[in-house]
């Protein structure tokens, strides 16, 4: 975890993350579900909520 | 929906997390800052959703009705979205009048202009100098001193200027 959460961004801007993107997961594939939290109420939520009643769109981010 | 992630640029103003409040207060930040409607989810600390989902700091990802995924991108990007959401409402009108439709597999690179200028001056407002010397001196690293050298150029222009400004 403290690597994931690194303190400084990294020398080589994550470029074997990039180089493996488009392997890590295909389109056709289940999409991965888990349990997150919704912000505005702390509480946990399944992410597989979102698409039950249909597509839904999933970006991935943060204020940095 | 958003789901947060890690600190990609930690520094001054928003240090890397260390906990789950941290990370629920720098994703509610987030939400007031951009005034974001959507759902805004928080991922845990060791980033389990985000290592599934392939670990890059601004990917994006449509998800069909059924679960499976529809569209993915290592960056993300409003006009692509706008492409495939289109098209994947006009298939699910087209299915409901009686259509029969058949998937067909597509890859594409598409690219995005690269303002590294505006970039690192978001992340100095947002976050602080120090996450600025780190992305320049990354981009020196990856790709050649010749790409980081109007950046290191902006950020001397950028100090002098403060410089000039102090009492």
């Amino acid at each position: 975890m403290s690597t994931y959460n690194y303190k400084s961004f990294p020398l080589d801007m994550d470029e074997a993350d990039f180089h493996a993107f488009p392997t890590t997961l295909t389109v056709g594939e289940r999409a991965p579900n888990g349990e997150v939290l919704d912000a505005a109420s702390g509480e946990p939520v399944r992410l597989s909520r979102y698409w039950r009643s249909g597509p839904c769109v999933i970006e991935f981010g943060s204020i940095t | 929906m958003f789901v947060y992630t890690r600190e990609a640029h930690p520094g001054e103003r928003y240090a890397h997390l260390t906990s789950i409040e941290q990370k629920l207060g720098h994703a509610r930040d987030m939400v007031a800052r951009d005034s974001l409607s959507r759902p805004m989810l928080v991922d845990d600390l060791g980033g389990t959703l985000h290592h599934a989902y392939g670990r890059l700091p601004n990917m994006s990802y449509v998800i069909g009705g059924g679960g499976r995924v529809l569209y993915r991108a290592s960056w993300t990007d409003a006009d692509n979205l706008d492409l495939v959401l289109d098209r994947v409402v006009r298939q699910r009108v087209e299915r409901r009048a009686g259509a029969m439709h058949r998937p067909f597999y597509a890859e594409w690179q598409p690219s995005v202009v690269a303002d590294r200028q505006t970039f690192i001056e978001v992340l100095l407002e947002t976050v602080g100098p120090r996450a600025v010397t780190e992305f320049i001196d990354a981009v020196g690293h990856t790709q050649s001193e010749q790409a980081a050298r109007p950046l290191r150029q902006w950020w001397q222009d950028h100090a002098s200027r403060q410089t000039e400004q102090e009492p």
